[in-house]
């Protein structure tokens, strides 16, 4: 089993480095003068050559990719061209809202997602239903359904906040948002894995040994499921704490997805790279949790085949 | 004994394994030096239980692997490494394995899947009337007159697929056949048509014919000359019907008499005092590490004594035709006395 | 029913309740059952019984019903399919008892062994527990008491170093120790009925010949009558006292397993113990005997009798009516007596 964690490690390492590289890359494709950015009542040349040669702008590549990859295992995300601030402290509490929320929208998927699945399989008369729902759900824009649910709730019955922040109150609608945009997934899991469970020669085995419904529902089929959905809950943690931009701009959540598309507008490059690199990391650490949990939940992963 | 005892004079077998082994990536020792020979014309079944390496040798013979050390050859000529080097050599293999659920693919139809081989080759009728009409033979000649060519494998029982299966080994005119159980997953009352289609195309066509399954009686039916394995290794080998009157390996003793009686007269095996159940409790797994100095079914051997735990047997060859691995081997009549 | 040279008191039939009272009448009676699937027929008007300590082998091929036979008799088909007749077990009535009247005594009625040990255990939990689940369900048993059951269990079909077995996980163990734990777990509680579906057909010829003298031990000990379906002549030769063969869900002869080898009376029971004859004796290279033809798909079966398109010796009688099962007649030097066949010819064969 740590045999095969290591492997998972180093690849996620590779993809991190991956990422940076990329997102370094992709800096010089982004329209724009830094040096305007940071100064833009500038008409000096000779302070936009200044504060280029300050930014290291001159140097050749290897150079600059070297001064931010040093930085970065520092600690050191740069400083932001627009607030001239350290993207460390920006994106530090940022972060936090968006975990809030991220972990607040997971549990709404998995909860709705799974009751969904869990009624299908085991109400046939409900199937259709439950189906039709999953349909409509992924059919709607996520920011079609935020905002519905905003115009619903905030202005119509007015029981939730319409102004931004991140407050208790505020967290609602966004992550029920993200709650039922996600749930058609995991009712499609549960329902498989159940089905395929219910189906299987151990479960007529659990009945011929006459164990209780529940009984077999709790203890042999409810693991099977697990394994499945502890991936895509790994994989949605990972992706949403890289920034749930949408839900974040509609709701004006402000979490690291709404710093993100604020700094794409203002072309503040070093707040971009930052978020892309938190990103990038949040995904790879949840992918190895998930890892993890599903070697636990299932023996038969602990070894690599 | 070498590959050349049993080729026939002058003409190199159609497939020999020199000494070969086959150690896979994470250790695992499938096949452990092991010699073998199919003679140009003749038949050679290959049988053992689960863990003998014996699919692994199909899979070498099919050039779906390479062996990790001796040498494997075709006519007398190293294996060519390669997809493009292989496909001359494969267009002469024809081959039937034992899932008739697995090696049909459900989304082609009937006459794709048997005209395939002329495509994969460059033969004429992959596409076009020319095919459907060979196609149209072969399916008759298989047990199958009439069959609808576009149907899909669904359609058919597992009997049928196989029968799909041997018209597919056989299109491209091929001068092997190889089969690795191809009725294992069949009913009783379906295998034996099944083998005596893989006989009549073997006699019509010519074809030598390598029959892997860890049936004993039916390897007798079906092929010449026997090997036994087991552990990845070959025990003994021999024509068929000595193998079975009077083996020489006790573990072919063993396999003889793991099958079930053919009368209620005769029962052993659920009468426990009876057999004595000498054999030893636990199935036959290949060896998981490497090549060790002892015999491989020392473990579970009744005869077994302490050279046996120390030093690998040496093939022996008794004649021309019979050959084995063991310090202690059966004498005539199943006795069970010492020889040597 | 108590169990000789079994370990621990614990496992004495006090505990199981059900199982500490004598068998009242046959370990199973089967009696007109019917199986269908929608609009398919799996098994027609079957009629079987196996007498405690008795093993009756239900021979049959894909398609002839014999899974349908055993497991709708006990219950565990899926709902789809529909079940009727009349099904007793140690002369209790299962066939009438509601679904949860008979979950609750069904481990101590009868023990189901399946035919594919990796798929039947339970893949993410440990093998001790799915055996211990037996004991602590119904026998009331706390954890501990039923993790000492379990490891008695194992041991008791003869797995070595049991206590250790019980912590691995399915596959982690050979298909051999793994049919082992199935059979653990169909005998926990001494049921008087014991189905087993063809347990042995996946396994290596050794790992087979291990495990039927498990079971021929194991009958010796305990007086449960067992069900075994197999489609092999040879297990059938080695196990069974009694046989029962089906053919397109319908039984086609049945009688004491010497008199089916000795003298079958349907020509398809002729026909398999006559190609496992010359699969065995036969020269090399020679054709082997086979019947022509191949089984009727369910749902497919010709007018009259469902073997006639493959019988050598059909009249026209076979194609008119479908033969019922009668006694056939005497043969020298046996009393025939239950010897049944639902041929118009039978007697006609030797």
């Amino acid at each position: 089993m740590a045999r095969a964690l290591t492997r998972r490690l180093i690849f996620g390492l590779i993809a991190v480095i991956g990422v940076i590289t990329l997102a370094f890359v992709l800096e010089f494709v982004v329209p724009g003068d830094p040096a305007k950015a940071i100064a833009p009542r500038a008409n000096s040349s000779a302070v936009l050559a200044n504060i280029r040669a300050q930014l290291h702008l001159n140097q050749p590549l290897i150079v600059q990719f070297a001064d931010y990859f040093g930085n970065l295992l520092r600690g050191n995300l740069g400083t932001s061209y627009v607030q001239h601030q350290s993207v460390t402290s920006l994106i530090g509490p940022r972060l936090l809202t968006t975990g809030v929320l991220a972990l607040a929208g997971v549990i709404a998927e998995v909860l709705i997602g799974g009751a969904l699945g869990i009624l299908a399989t085991l109400y046939g008369r409900v199937r259709a239903l439950v189906g039709a729902i999953n349909l409509t759900l992924l059919a709607v824009p996520i920011f079609v359904l935020g905002l519905l649910l905003l115009l619903v709730f905030g202005f119509r019955l007015g029981i939730a906040p319409v102004t931004g922040g991140a407050g208790a109150a505020q967290l609602a609608l966004p992550a029920l948002t993200l709650g039922l945009i996600g749930a058609p997934w995991y009712a499609q899991i549960v329902a498989d894995q159940m089905q395929d469970s219910l189906a299987s020669s151990y479960v007529r085995t659990a009945v011929s040994k006459g164990l209780s419904d529940s009984y077999i529902l709790r203890r042999h089929v409810l693991r099977n499921v697990l394994s499945p959905a502890v991936t895509m809950i790994g994989l949605d943690l990972g992706s949403y704490l890289s920034g749930v931009v949408t839900v974040e701009v509609v709701f004006v959540w402000p979490g690291i997805g709404l710093l993100a598309v604020n700094a794409l507008h203002d072309l503040d490059r070093p707040i971009v790279m930052g978020t892309v690199i938190v990103g990038a990391v949040a995904v790879v650490f949840f992918n190895l949790v998930a890892d993890v949990a599903r070697m636990f939940i299932d023996p038969r992963t602990r070894e690599e085949v | 004994m070498t590959a050349q005892t049993i080729a026939q004079v002058g003409a190199p077998p159609v497939i020999a394994f020199d000494q070969v082994s086959k150690r896979y990536r994470g250790g695992r020792l499938a096949l452990d030096d092991i010699t073998l020979a199919l003679p140009a014309g003749g038949s050679l079944g290959l049988v053992g239980e689960s863990g003998s390496g014996k699919t692994t040798c199909v899979r070498l013979a099919l050039g779906l692997e390479r062996p990790t050390a001796g040498r494997l050859t075709f006519n007398g000529a190293a294996y060519p490494s390669g997809r493009s080097g292989l496909r001359p050599l494969r267009r002469q293999i024809g081959f039937v394995l034992q899932d008739p659920y697995d090696s049909l693919d459900a989304r082609m139809t009937v006459r794709d899947i048997v005209a395939e081989p002329l495509r994969i080759h460059r033969l004429p009728g992959g596409r076009g009337r020319r095919g459907d009409e060979l196609v149209a033979e072969l399916l008759g000649a298989v047990g199958l007159p009439g069959a609808d060519l576009r149907s899909y494998p669904s359609r058919y029982s597992g009997g049928g697929r196989q029968r799909i299966a041997i018209a597919r080994a056989l299109i491209a005119a091929p001068t092997v056949l190889v089969c690795d159980e191809p009725t294992s997953s069949l009913d009783v009352s379906v295998q034996s048509q099944i083998i005596n289609l893989l006989l009549d195309a073997r006699r019509e066509r010519d074809l030598s014919m390598l029959f892997v399954s860890h049936d004993l009686d039916l390897i007798g039916r079906v092929a010449d000359t026997v090997a036994v394995m087991y552990g990845g290794r070959v025990l003994e080998i021999g024509p068929a019907d000595l193998i079975r009157r009077s083996p020489r390996h006790p573990y072919t003793r063993a396999l003889h008499e793991a099958v079930p009686a053919d009368h209620p007269r005769h029962r052993r095996l659920a009468d426990r005092n009876a057999a004595g159940g000498q054999y030893g409790s636990g199935s036959p797994q290949a060896p998981a590490t490497d090549a060790r100095d002892s015999c491989v079914f020392a473990d579970r051997c009744p005869r077994a004594q302490d050279r046996c735990r120390v030093e690998r047997p040496p093939v022996i060859a008794e004649d021309s035709l019979r050959s084995y691995a063991c310090f202690f081997p059966l004498s005539d009549g199943l006795t069970g006395q010492q020889r040597g | 029913m108590t169990r000789e040279g079994s370990g621990g008191s614990s496992l004495t039939a006090s505990t199981t309740g059900l199982a500490g009272e004598p068998p009242r009448g046959p370990a199973l009676e089967i009696s007109g059952l019917n199986v269908r699937y929608g609009s398919v027929r799996a098994v027609v008007d079957a009629s079987l019984k196996v007498e405690a300590g008795q093993v009756v082998a239900l021979i049959g091929e894909t398609g002839s019903g014999k899974t349908s036979l055993a497991l709708g008799a006990a219950r565990l088909l899926p709902r789809s399919a529909a079940v009727s007749g009349l099904v007793t077990i140690a002369g209790r009535d299962v066939s009438g008892m509601s679904a949860i009247e008979f979950r609750a005594i069904r481990a101590q009625l009868v023990g189901c062994i399946a035919q594919d040990a990796m798929a039947a255990l339970n893949p993410v939990v440990p093998v001790g527990r799915q055996v211990g689940e037996v004991f602590a369900v119904h026998a009331g048993m706390d954890r501990r008491q039923a993790a000492e059951a379990a490891v008695a269990a194992l041991a008791q079909v003869e797995i070595r170093r049991p206590d250790a077995v019980a912590r691995l996980y399915p596959h982690q163990l050979s298909g051999g120790m793994r049919q082992r734990v199935m059979i653990a777990m169909a005998i926990a509680l001494s049921p008087p009925l014991i189905v087993a579906d063809e347990p042995t057909t996946a396994l290596d010829v050794s790992t087979q010949a291990e495990i039927l003298g498990l079971v021929g031990d194991l009958r010796a000990r305990m007086r449960s009558g067992i069900l075994w379906i197999t489609h092999d002549m040879g297990v059938v030769a080695e196990l069974a006292d009694w046989a029962a063969v089906m053919y397109a869900g319908q039984i086609v002869e049945t009688g004491q397993v010497e008199q089916i080898f000795d003298a079958p009376a349907h020509p398809y029971t002729l026909g398999l113990l006559q190609t496992r004859r010359d699969l065995r004796s036969g020269p090399v290279g020679a054709p082997l005997f086979q019947i022509r033809g191949s089984p009727p798909a369910p749902g497919e079966e010709p007018a009259g009798c469902p073997f006639r398109p493959r019988c050598p010796r059909a009249t026209q009688v076979c194609a008119d009516v479908n033969p019922a099962l009668e006694p056939v007649g005497t043969t020298a030097g046996w009393p025939g007596a239950g010897h049944r066949a639902a041929c118009h010819h039978s007697g006609t064969w030797s």
